[in-house]
């Protein structure tokens, strides 16, 4: 096993290489079983990640860095903060304004590298966007029109109404 | 982020600006280098396909056959219809402001569905969310409340959609992570291929209409038996209040249950007794005792002898709300307008029984008696197909009972047999309380009835409320309630006697 602090080498989607701790690299469990099938001489080879161009695998590897400390999280946690409501701190919430796609390619990102906190992070950035809105509203941050039948709207707001307070 | 161009130029206007396009396409991949990867791999061909889906769509109609037509090449008719969407929402005010290259290079961007720092817009979130996988749409979707999947779903058809494509996933996480595990026991949820929204709208509804119960109870209890009646006492019995309230809307919500599955059964025997010619009746029949023990039989007998206590105490609150005081003179009753009839026995009976918990709840929304005694008037007239022939399919429907052998259009040719109150629950539970050896015997002597509901109203309060309760008011006082005195008159009123009521909250 390589000492923690040793560095390596991914090579994005679109052909640039980037070299990153090793112990930041393996907030990714994808890069950690595969750095730990590999024999130890292997991992100064460039890891392929053909899914990922530069400018996301960069965000998702300043992501692990600043996150590099923080304890896995068990199967127990992560029940829990499913539970929990979308709350995100505030390094996270910073991080995460960025532009709709880059939030989406690293919502992508996280989910193939198997990232589970920060795909967390990215999952509640795009629920927040939906959260405690009316349908009016969701369509307007949406962009999306209103295009039920009168009938099919209808059937829907009564089958809602019995859910909720009336 | 940066915005669009907000204002949206007519398509005509598009029709002018479509000349040049074939003109920059060279100049296109110049400017964005990054993007020379994706687009290498799109033939020429390829690019003035997409060009020709951009001249349809100033005049697209809203079938997909027409731009499939042209371009029968590598990428799908999905993806060009998606292009063609992208021109018509957003792309169109750029050309405008003079980029009309950048619309061929966004297009053909998301067709190789590649990665890209451009320029965001307000349309591209949808499509980006869209465009996920479904394994991610499950992981966002619960995150939401089950407010927000309500208000999504209405959204549009493809929120709605999302929603029915996760739904057995969403299930499966509120059975596991949301809600309380009685609601889930009793109403075992459906298997993973059949699990669908439905299922969870009608456990909410059965959870709302048992806490809305609960809480018109309890506040039965806090005004009506131990007389909290004003804003200071009510705080002061708020904590009892709310252990009272949460021990109710379990019981409450079995007792829902049972209600909803005696019925169904019932149901299900007239309906398949009915016969064309024979006219629509609700008379009263008998219990169909084995039925009950079957239903019952499914509770824990701890939950059962405290639901047995709780529909003794719901009843009397219920038969309490739908009569006018007994002490109140004819000149009172004249006075306050309490003209209308008490409720009779076999009326409540057939509310309790066809009715269940959801319209118990709705009577006691009411404020005044007169009010609660015409709900429940309305109600029983309501299922009549004779007495009201536009509205009784809807009462019905409304009522949830619609299967494949409760068949609404037979209803006009059905005899109901609403059985007796009396030998609906309670027989039956005492019996299995019996067998199982929760209770030793059964004092049938004399005030057993009202003792017990003391007993068990005692328990919820956490103490003996005859023993402590303030002596018998005055008549006038009796029936606050039942008047339309508001909250703040009341408050004014009676703030005098609270002399007793200090020795309550110990």
């Amino acid at each position: 096993m390589a000492a923690p602090e040793s560095t390596i080498m991914l090579t994005s989607s679109d052909g640039t290489d980037i070299s990153v701790e090793r112990q930041v690299a393996e907030r990714s469990i994808l890069i950690k079983n595969l750095l730990a099938d590999l024999p130890g001489e292997a991992t100064t080879e460039a890891i392929p990640i053909p899914n990922v161009n530069e400018p996301v695998l960069r965000k998702v590897i300043e992501w692990c860095d600043h996150h590099k400390k923080d304890p896995p999280a068990s199967a127990e946690d992560d029940s829990d903060s499913r539970k929990k409501s979308t709350d995100i701190d505030e390094w996270d919430q910073k991080f995460m304004q960025v532009d709709q796609e880059m939030l989406f390619e690293i919502i992508l990102a996280a989910n193939y590298l198997d990232i589970k906190a920060l795909l967390d992070v990215g999952c509640k950035t795009v629920a927040n966007m939906i959260k405690g809105k009316s349908p009016d509203e969701i369509r307007k941050t949406f962009n999306i029109q209103n295009d039920f039948t009168p009938e099919e709207e209808d059937q829907i707001r009564r089958e809602n109404e019995w859910a909720e307070d009336r | 982020m940066a915005e669009c161009d907000p204002h949206r130029p007519s398509f005509a206007s598009l029709e002018a600006t479509m000349a040049p396009l074939t003109g920059t396409q060279g100049q296109t991949q110049t400017q964005t280098p990054a993007l020379a990867q994706t687009q290498s791999a799109s033939s020429a061909g390829k690019r003035a396909s997409a060009v020709q889906i951009a001249e349809l769509a100033p005049n697209s109609g809203s079938s997909s056959c027409e731009i499939a037509g042209p371009c029968t090449e590598s990428s799908a008719a999905s993806h060009l219809l998606q292009l063609r969407q992208n021109l018509r929402n957003k792309f169109i005010p750029k050309f405008q402001i003079g980029l009309p290259a950048n619309f061929i290079r966004l297009g053909k961007q998301r067709i190789a569905n590649s990665f890209s720092s451009s320029s965001p817009s307000k349309d591209q979130l949808a499509e980006l969310l869209f465009a996920l996988p479904t394994e991610l749409h499950i992981l966002i979707l619960i995150k939401l409340n089950f407010a927000d999947l309500l208000a999504l779903r209405l959204a549009s058809q493809s929120f709605n959609n999302l929603i029915k494509s996760c739904e057995s996933a969403i299930v499966r996480h509120y059975v596991k992570h949301v809600g309380k595990s009685w609601e889930y026991e009793l109403y075992p949820p459906p298997r993973p291929n059949q699990a669908s929204i439905t299922y969870l709208i009608n456990l909410k509804h059965r959870t709302n209409t048992c806490q809305k119960l609960a809480a018109q109870l309890c506040n039965f209890v806090a005004r009506d038996i131990l007389r909290r009646n004003t804003a200071r006492k009510r705080r002061e019995f708020s904590a009892t209040w709310h252990r009272m309230y949460d021990r109710l809307v379990p019981l409450l919500f079995t007792l829902s249950h049972f209600f909803e599955e005696y019925r169904r059964i019932i149901l299900e025997r007239c309906v398949s007794r009915s016969k064309s010619g024979q006219n629509f009746l609700l008379n009263s029949g008998s219990t169909l005792w084995d039925d009950q023990m079957q239903i019952m039989d499914k509770y824990d007998p701890m939950l059962l002898l405290d639901c047995y206590h709780m529909y003794g105490f719901m009843l009397q609150a219920f038969e309490r709300k739908l009569r006018p005081p007994a002490m109140a003179s004819t000149f009172e009753r004249f006075i306050r307008g309490w003209t209308a009839k008490p409720a009779t026995t076999q009326e409540i009976e057939i509310l309790l029984m066809l009715g269940g918990m959801d319209q118990v709840q709705r009577v006691l929304s009411h404020r005044t008696y007169n009010e609660r005694r015409k709900a429940l008037d309305n109600f029983i007239k309501g299922l009549s197909p004779t007495k009201n022939p536009a509205k009784w399919r809807e009462h019905w429907t409304e009522l949830g009972v619609a299967n494949e052998t409760i068949r609404l259009d037979k209803i006009p040719n059905t005899k109901i047999a609403v059985p007796a109150l009396h030998l609906i629950w309670v027989p039956n539970a005492l019996n299995l309380l019996l067998q199982k050896e929760i209770i030793e015997h059964v004092d049938f002597g004399g005030d057993s009835s009202v003792r017990s509901t003391r007993d068990f109203v005692s328990d919820l309060v956490g103490y003996d409320i005859l023993r402590f309760s303030s002596p018998p008011p005055q008549p006038l006082d009796n029936d606050e309630d039942d008047d339309d005195v508001s909250d703040s008159e009341e408050e004014d009123e009676d703030s005098e006697d609270g002399s007793d009521d200090d020795d309550l909250d110990v």
